[in-house]
């Protein structure tokens, strides 16, 4: 176990240099002056060098790079050039929201995913299956952010039942300690918050978890298809146990295997659709900033998001990865 | 008679083909096991003999339906049973050994879950009395460190300790007849012997009635006292294990153990199954479909 | 039967194969290796065919590839007509190829499902090269078809659309297309029908002596070899255990594992005691030779000792632990000597000893002290003390430390220096006698604890050898390098008790014939 964690923490080291190179090679290449952004038009020649000098831009992209490095690994990833703040203490306050939806909609997805895909086999070969994977087939077809704009059109225009934008709403009259909202709110036992911030929440978990829920019923109900036709289930069969029993008790553990290979891989897209969808909605999340800031060609707060990005993802694979040893008990001994 | 435990009598199954009677797969196939007593099913694959054994449990292929005949066991009606009706039997009164012993056990739960289960199902008995009866099972099946075993998972057993458990996993809710599915074939032959031998004692032990479906003929002349030869779906010969072995009566039944060979036998001594004796019975078998599809 | 070079075709000389263990790797470093040959010796002649037999993890498998050169061993020999291919590279192997072919157990995985049957069994002649014109190359092939029984038809046809004999004929036309000197078949009827069988393996028999072909055949099942092999050789965990003509090996089988093998297999016959029926176990031939053995020898400085360390130099034992009471006293013996402080009345020592020697085969407890003196009539009963406390619980102390290490570098043996008189008292040395007497039944009780473990046990009972007793005692005085040659030849030969000299000889003949008259006449020598 120590082995192998120490092997994915050199691993994961390896990938986020690799990520940090990359973009910040991308980021100065790419036109676009962050300089020009931030000042007046009649700034003189003077001050857009002295500008560029405090933010050593003007010095060579190696050169940078190091500086950039050196103070990355310390924890001090500098200043936003847009917003004027710590780029770090900026990521930090509004990464608990983005977490919150992302898990929000990922539950979502697994709840509806797991509950299709068991329905799905247990009408196997009957019309209610046909009907399954019909509807399965159109909401595996349409992206998060039509979703998003369908919700909008539907439930905030024309049949007014919830806020569209935000997170929460701005009168109400709490002291939150952390940013994690919902945590709190539920741990506090704050019903009235509670039932602001799931009204808030609930269009943009949707919209960005309807179309993983599709993948893994697509996905998951094949594997159990090919689970049910396994000796041992065979064997339940023969016991005398029940197909619900059977199909749940028996079969999904196996076939959760390779479903969540699948999950895995799609939840990166989930996580690169916060970003569209927390414009849509306004939701304070890293998604929206990120928007922000490469629309302001923010250098150091692109380059603090993109290194925050990928730490979620070297987590989520990891926990993926470990999640596979708990459903596989070959794996657990090596 | 009040002491048989499963009696087939005239069992025709076919596969489906549309409106059309598809090709027999079993035809007019009757057998009878007594209670207690060990009836050996013999034939090569796609015989038939696996296909009785899904048919008394209910779980053949759904290309493939039971046109006639009746299965008695324990005087209920196994054909055309409700389902709800059927799982009471299955696990309890009925209970399969299967070929495979890998692929027979679930391999993401633990020995004891797949050992107690089908106890808490059909007794209802609580995690406790099912976990105590499982230990004093693996007991009876001479596997020592049964309380480890019941926390393993299948894949860190040997091929004969998998099959030992599932051997006592047939016998826990003590049913009146076990289906015994080729239980060796996978095993090294010393293996072997020792889950025959395994197999007998409980056997004598619990009283229980065994079908044991082999191609083996030394298997079935070593274990049952009574065999049913089958060949196209047919039952060729049936009868005594020791009348059939020293005197079999049909060419197929001889041509068969012509064929068998033997380590304490020259080589010479190997003879192929005549190429008139398989015609002769693949020709009653297409008669006997004619007649049937004539008929319907 | 004498055998020729030229009649060898294939022949495999103390062939190892290890695979390495990839699940028990540590971090850093290679992968612990298992050994899954540990030295086959194998000969095939030209026209013959040998029955490889065993269960699962016996090898059988790995040898068969070995021999066709699928795996290159880690060590050992392979010759094809006198010739070394253990080694030799890729395009070497090439040209060798189509002289060794094989048959494969299952038919439905080995024949390409895309390709038609005709380009399947061509397929050897022009990988090979031996046949370029496609056309030729598809005319051998329906050669080699209809040789196996399959007509020309069948040459267009593809394998989904055969059954699984055909399937395995055609594995077989694939096989001999080529006209390979030597066949490989690994289990190659395991899932047929016995039918189908039969069939093929009257074919194969067939083919082979109209080839004039040398077979291999793997099986699990003994009947079906004793039906095609001329010869048969029985594996268990990497081993032969036994081999020889078909009609030895199952008609007089002389290993207990081929009996066991035999014992288990159901013949279509009534038997009713098969069930119960236990094979025969006899004891096996043990023995072991110190060749290359490291052994420990406890009071190695002098006498029986000394002559011991001397002995084993020249038997080629390979490191030899001197044990002695002090440092130094060994004096230079060789390079193959090591010097080791042992007590064997101190546990420090003993303990010491046991970390020391972890790499012992060979145990011989030969320090001991003998105190001529009576038991009653001595003046107290410290000498007594102390002669048990050395012979008896320093010889058992260094047993119980040592057994799991000669377990561990199994196999192993202990040799405890008795004397006659522990099976004879003799007054005058009452207490040696007493002390070895009860070590002549440690010995024997250790022995029937240790045989499991493959660890020999083996009990010396010389006479008089020390020169003060040896005016009153008729026969012959042994020499210590006599003494210790008769018990390193009796380990060999895997003896349990060792009378090394005429005297002993002697009286333990005497023993046997007239216990109380032998006694009586000891007792007399005052």
């Amino acid at each position: 176990m120590g082995a192998f964690l120490l092997r994915r923490a050199v691993e994961a080291a390896l990938t986020l240099i690799g990520v940090a190179i990359v973009v910040f090679v991308l980021v100065r290449v790419v036109p676009g002056d962050p300089i020009a952004m931030m000042i007046s038009p009649g700034a003189s020649e003077a001050d857009i060098q002295a500008l560029r000098a405090l933010y050593g831009l003007d010095k060579s992209i190696l050169a940078q790079f190091f500086i950039w490095a050196g103070h990355a690994v310390t924890g001090d990833f500098g200043t936003s050039i847009s917003l004027r703040q710590n780029v770090v203490s900026l990521i930090l306050s509004r990464l608990p929201a983005t977490l919150e939806l992302a898990a929000a909609a990922t539950a979502l997805a697994v709840a509806l995913g797991v509950v299709f895909a068991v329905l799905g086999i247990m009408w196997s070969r009957r019309f209610p299956e046909k009907i399954i994977d019909g509807f399965n087939g159109v909401v595996l077809a349409i992206p998060d952010f039509i979703w998003a704009l369908a919700f909008i059109l539907l439930f905030g225009v024309l049949f007014p039942l919830a806020p569209i934008s935000g997170r929460i709403d701005p009168r109400i009259e709490f002291e939150f300690v952390t940013n994690f909202y919902f945590v709190e709110a539920l741990l506090r036992g704050e019903i009235a918050v509670l039932a602001d911030l799931f009204a808030h929440g609930w269009m943009p978990a949707l919209a960005l978890g309807l179309p993983l829920a599709a993948i893994i019923t697509r996905v998951l109900k094949g594997s159990l298809d090919q689970a049910m036709v396994e000796d041992y289930v065979t064997m339940a069969r023969v016991k005398g146990f029940g197909r619900l029993r059977i199909v749940v008790g028996e079969a999904l553990q196996n076939a959760a295997i390779p479903a969540l290979t699948i999950t895995g891989v799609q939840f990166t897209f989930l996580v690169g659709g916060t970003v569209l969808i927390e414009k849509i909605f306004s939701y304070p999340g890293i998604g929206n900033l990120a928007i922000d800031a490469v629309i302001n060609r923010d250098l150091p707060l692109i380059q603090g998001l993109i290194v925050t990005f990928a730490v979620i993802f070297i987590f989520v694979n990891l926990s993926v990865d470990m999640m596979y040893a708990l459903l596989n008990p070959r794996l657990r001994h090596g | 008679m009040s002491n048989t435990v499963l009696t087939i009598a005239n069992l025709h199954a076919e596969l489906r083909a549309g409106r059309k009677t598809g090709p027999g797969i079993l035809r007019n196939v009757s057998l009878t096991v007594h209670q207690g007593e060990m009836h050996g099913l013999v034939g090569e694959s796609g015989a038939g003999k696996s296909m009785i054994a899904r048919a008394i449990l209910g779980i053949l292929p759904r290309s493939i339906l039971i046109s006639d005949g009746s299965i008695d066991c324990l005087g209920r009606q196994m054909v055309g049973l409700a389902d709800s009706d059927r799982r009471k039997i299955l696990g309890r009164d009925i209970s399969l050994i299967p070929q495979d012993p890998l692929t027979a056990l679930n391999p993401a739960r633990r020995i004891g879950a797949q050992m107690t289960d089908v106890m808490r199902l059909h007794l209802g008995w609580s995690r406790a009395r099912a976990h105590d009866a499982a230990l004093a099972l693996l007991n009876e099946v001479h596997i020592r460190d049964a309380e480890a075993v019941l926390r393993r998972y299948p894949h860190e057993l040997s091929g004969g300790m998998r099959q030992r458990v599932l051997i006592a996993t047939a016998f826990a809710c003590e049913p009146k007849l076990i289906i015994a599915d080729e239980p060796t074939t996978a095993l090294d032959v010393t293996v072997q012997k020792q889950i025959l031998r395994l197999l007998r004692e409980m056997q004598n032990r619990h009283g229980t009635a065994i079908l044991l479906v082999t191609h083996d003929l030394g298997v079935v002349a070593k274990m049952c006292r009574s065999l049913s030869v089958i060949h196209s779906g047919m039952i060729v010969e049936q009868g005594e294990v020791s009348d059939i072995v020293t005197r079999p009566e049909h060419a197929f039944t001889r041509a068969l153990f012509a064929a068998t060979p033997r380590y304490d036998r020259p080589a010479d001594a190997l003879s192929p199954v005549p190429g008139e004796v398989v015609r002769e019975l693949e020709e009653k078998a297409a008669t006997f479909d004619r007649a049937r599809a004539g008929l319907s | 039967m004498s055998v020729t070079p030229a009649d060898m075709l294939i022949e495999a000389r103390d062939l190892k194969m290890d695979f390495p263990d990839h699940a028990a790797k540590s971090l850093f470093g290679a992968p612990p290796r298992t050994p899954v040959l540990k030295g086959i010796n194998l000969s095939i002649r030209v026209g013959e065919s040998v029955g490889i037999v065993g269960e699962s993890g016996s090898g059988k498998t790995t040898l068969g590839r070995c021999l066709l050169r699928l795996h290159e061993p880690t060590a050992g020999q392979l010759l094809f007509s006198g010739s070394d291919y253990t080694h030799i590279d890729r395009s070497a192997l090439q040209s060798l190829r189509p002289q060794m072919q094989m048959i494969f157990q299952d038919p439905h995985s080995s024949l390409n499902p895309r390709r038609r049957i005709g380009a399947i069994v061509a397929q050897p002649l022009l990988a090979s090269g031996i046949e370029t014109d496609r056309r030729q190359a598809k005319t051998r092939a329906i050669e080699a078809l209809q040789r196996t029984g399959l007509g020309e038809e069948f040459a267009d046809r593809y394998p989904h659309e055969l059954s699984g004999g055909q399937r395995q004929r055609v594995g077989i036309a694939r096989a001999i297309v080529c006209e390979p000197k030597f066949i490989l078949a690994d289990e190659i009827v395991s899932g047929l029908d016995v039918s189908t069988q039969a069939q093929i393996l009257t074919l194969l028999r067939d083919l082979q002596r109209e080839m004039g072909l040398s077979l291999a055949f793997i099986s699990h099942d003994l009947s079906v070899v004793r039906v095609l092999c001329d010869r048969a050789v029985v594996m268990l965990q990497g081993e032969i255990v036994e081999e020889g003509r078909c009609e030895e090996v199952f008609d007089a089988p002389r290993s207990n594992y081929t009996r066991q093998l035999i014992d288990a297999v159901p013949l279509p016959d009534l038997d009713d005691d098969w069930l119960i029926r236990e094979p025969e176990i006899q004891k096996e031939e043990t023995g072991m030779d110190v060749k290359g053995k490291t052994v420990l020898v406890t009071g190695a400085n002098r006498g029986i000792g000394r002559a011991y360390v001397e002995e084993l130099i020249s038997r080629g034992a390979a490191k030899i632990y001197a044990g002695v009471r002090e440092v130094g006293s060994m004096g230079d013996a060789g390079d193959s000597v090591q010097e080791i402080k042992i007590d064997v009345t101190s546990p420090a020592d003993v303990k010491a000893a046991e970390a020391a020697c972890g790499d012992v085969h060979i145990l011989i407890n030969n320090s001991g002290v003998n105190t001529n003196d009576h038991l009653i009539a001595a003046r107290d009963a410290g000498d007594a003390r102390t002669e048990m406390e050395t012979n008896y619980f320093g010889t058992l102390e260094m047993c119980r430390a040592f057994a799991p290490v000669l377990e561990k570098n199994n196999p192993g043996a202990i040799i405890n220096m008795l004397s006659i008189a522990g099976r004879a008292p003799i007054p005058l040395m009452g207490s040696l006698s007493a002390s070895k007497a009860a070590l002549y039944s440690l010995t024997q009780s250790i022995r029937a604890e240790l045989a499991p473990k493959g660890i020999q046990v083996v009990g010396v009972l010389p006479g008089a050898v020390d020169t003060r007793m040896t005016e009153n005692f008729p026969g012959d005085k042994a020499a210590p390098t006599d003494i210790v040659k008769a018990v390193l030849d009796g380990l060999a030969s895997g003896e349990a008790d060792v009378y090394p000299d005429g005297m002993s000889a002697g009286i333990a003949a005497g023993l046997a014939a007239d216990r109380p008259a032998t006694l009586a006449e000891l007792a007399g020598y005052v």
